[in-house]
């Protein structure tokens, strides 16, 4: 926490050429760079070559805020640990305002990553955004082009018919208990 | 930072969801209720046979009470799950849950036939966890032995519980209940699942039962959620148990919980009421304990805060202390623990001076005391501190008590304003080895750092402490 002796620092170029110095514990934070670290493969600057800087300016806050919470000035007791609810409160107001396109971008920089915690935030933003829609609105969210004819879209409807026929809007879906 | 975010040449147009890797995009699908999955076939071409690698199924059905044709309806439910299970592709299943709710009074008995080829084929590909979750209870379905199940939750009733043994990998059973459990467990049920670990009960009544008997040879966690009680002895002998956490359960009468268990780490009681007596035998290992009242406004009389004393007292070891209980009372009895190195305290809207005064005197007679936690400031609108006329007692002075011990002070806001600064303050100033000050705001994140300058304390405290009545 506090001033602590140099810190070694890593730096990392995004696929529109920008780099970014940080430190190596917030390197650290995502396990494809950790390992490059550790097996020292990694001296000059590091190529993420499928993030884009504003994408990568995301993933380096989270990883910044990880290490923020891990890291303890004492052993027994870390004050910066969360509760359950903080956690949600945390990562909501992480999301926020992350629109469609920037999520799959995230998604996959945090796939390729491998950064868990961010994923499953993406993941849950994700399938919050999907459940109980309709493959119009989906495509309408995401910018995806449908590429069925409308007979193939009528076989696909009738083989679950009971998937499409109800109103997922009136459904209840009650939570397990 | 959003614009920021945006500005990719084309981004904004692209469709970036179906650019998403396979493994991506199933792993999202396995989120979702296999009614969605399947819905998502339609997007475009690119998934449409994407949902039938998904590890994970998940039906939910309910009755439609509006509805007159309800009949069709289950019907037509039981159709679609058949024909999933025959269109999806044959890897291995994760996960096969199902909530079935119908306003029948039983289940009809092709129903049960279905059920019972969904459990089975679901096993047959290997699934690890199972979620059979069905209204109306006690619809006993066959349960297949499997190598393969490690997590079961159930309807109580789902299954004849005797067949637990079957499951040699069985590592997490949850029991879930409306109402009464329909069948009664026998005494050594658990003794024969030698991989279970989690037990948990949500939601069930036991009023009936007099006896209950936990112990199981591996068992570490034990969950129970909203269960009830009535002049029952509750026994858990359980040598590998680390957690035990009690969330809101009923106990009436004559209520009386024995815990024998070395390795218990963990002892969590959040409550409404509590049981006669609790009986700890060598709960030595406890190293943190959460105790919360979840009533409001719950009135402690000397009858419950001895229970709360007599609780804590067979946690003689314990390290941290969560007492999330707005009574001096409770405080006024608790004995000296020789361990005990940090509190967690809530400051509620109806504290005044003498609960002040009781984590205080708490605080100092606890001679390895040196982490003071108070977390979430609600509403302290009737709390005075600081001289007030309301003030119920002495500590209306800056000067009037010490806090020798105190090394360090987290504080979890909630919101700043100058209350809290100012208790904080006070704090402060009254504690001479205090070189540690934290601050937390609502994310969970630091707010800001102090470090005091003042350092000349260390060793000789442990001699005093101990001695200060506060």
């Amino acid at each position: 926490m506090s001033e602590s002796t140099e810190k070694k620092m890593v730096r990392l170029r995004s696929s529109d050429g920008e780099v970014f110095e940080v430190e190596e514990s917030v390197a650290k934070v995502a396990k494809t760079l950790q390992d490059m670290l550790e097996e020292d493969c990694a001296d000059a600057v590091i190529p993420i070559t499928c993030v884009r800087a504003p994408i990568l300016t995301k993933v380096i806050d989270y990883c910044k805020d990880q290490v923020m919470i891990s890291s303890s000035s004492s052993t027994t007791n870390n004050p910066n640990e969360r509760t359950e609810q903080e956690r949600k409160a945390w990562g909501q107001k992480f999301m926020e305002g992350v629109d469609s396109s920037t999520l799959c971008e995230l998604l996959v920089a945090s796939n390729f990553l491998n950064i868990e915690g961010l994923l499953n935030l993406g993941v849950d933003k994700m399938v919050s955004m999907i459940q109980g829609k309709y493959p119009q609105e989906i495509r309408d969210m995401f910018n995806v082009v449908n590429d069925f004819t409308p007979e193939e879209e009528e076989e696909i409807r009738n083989q679950n018919a009971w998937a499409f026929e109800r109103d997922p809007y009136y459904k209840k879906r009650s939570s397990s208990k | 930072m959003e614009q920021n975010l945006k500005s990719g040449i084309d981004s904004l147009s692209r469709d970036r969801i179906s650019e998403l890797p396979e493994t991506l995009r199933l792993h999202i699908l396995s989120f979702l209720p296999t009614e969605d999955c399947i819905r998502t076939s339609l997007i475009a071409k690119g998934w449409r046979y994407l949902w039938k690698f998904v590890s994970s199924l998940n039906f939910n059905y309910s009755d439609d009470h509006t509805s007159t044709a309800l009949v069709r309806e289950r019907e037509k439910f039981l159709n679609f799950v058949d024909q999933v299970f025959m269109l999806r592709d044959s890897s291995d299943l994760y996960e096969f849950c199902l909530y079935y709710r119908s306003l029948r009074k039983s289940l009809s008995k092709s129903t049960v036939r279905s059920f019972n080829l969904w459990v089975a084929v679901a096993l047959k590909l290997r699934a690890k966890k199972l979620c059979l979750h069905l209204y109306p209870e006690s619809s006993v379905l066959e349960l297949p032995s499997s190598r393969t199940l490690e997590v079961l939750s159930l309807t109580w009733g789902t299954i004849n519980l005797q067949n637990l043994s079957q499951l040699c990998e069985l590592r997490t059973l949850e029991l879930v209940a409306v109402g009464a459990p329909s069948e009664s467990f026998s005494n050594d049920l658990f003794s024969y699942c030698p991989a279970l670990e989690t037990l948990r009960f949500l939601g069930c009544d036991f009023s009936e039962w007099s006896l209950m008997c936990i112990s199981a040879p591996s068992l570490k966690n034990i969950f129970l959620d909203e269960c009830e009680w009535d002049d029952c002895v509750i026994k858990v002998s359980a040598p590998s148990l680390q957690r035990l956490h009690v969330n809101d359960c009923v106990w009436d009468n004559d209520c009386t919980i024995e815990v024998s268990a070395q390795r218990l780490n963990s002892f969590k009681y959040g409550f409404r009421s509590l049981p006669k007596s609790f009986v700890f035998q060598g709960l030595v290992s406890v190293d943190s304990a959460v105790i919360s009242s979840l009533g409001a406004c719950f009135d402690y009389d000397d009858i419950e805060a001895s229970k709360v004393r007599f609780m804590l007292g067979g946690l003689l070891n314990i390290r941290k202390l969560n007492l999330d209980i707005d009574s001096d009372v409770v405080f006024e009895r608790l004995p000296p623990f020789d361990c005990m190195e940090e509190l967690t305290v809530p400051l509620y809207h109806c504290i005044c001076d003498d609960y002040v005064n009781s984590v205080i005197k708490f605080l100092n007679s606890n001679c390895k005391m040196q982490t003071l936690n108070i977390s979430e400031f609600v509403d302290r609108s009737d709390f005075h501190y600081d001289g007030d006329e309301h003030c119920c007692s002495q500590v209306n002075g800056r000067q009037k008590f010490t806090l020798h011990l105190l090394k360090k002070l987290v504080v979890k806001f909630w919101k700043r304003d100058d209350k809290e600064i100012e208790w904080v303050e006070l704090l402060k100033s009254n504690s001479p080895h205090l070189n540690e000050v934290i601050r937390i705001n609502s994310f969970g994140q630091e707010d800001e750092e102090e470090g005091m300058e003042d350092e000349e304390e260390e060793e000789d405290m442990e001699d005093e402490g101990g001695q200060w009545p506060g």
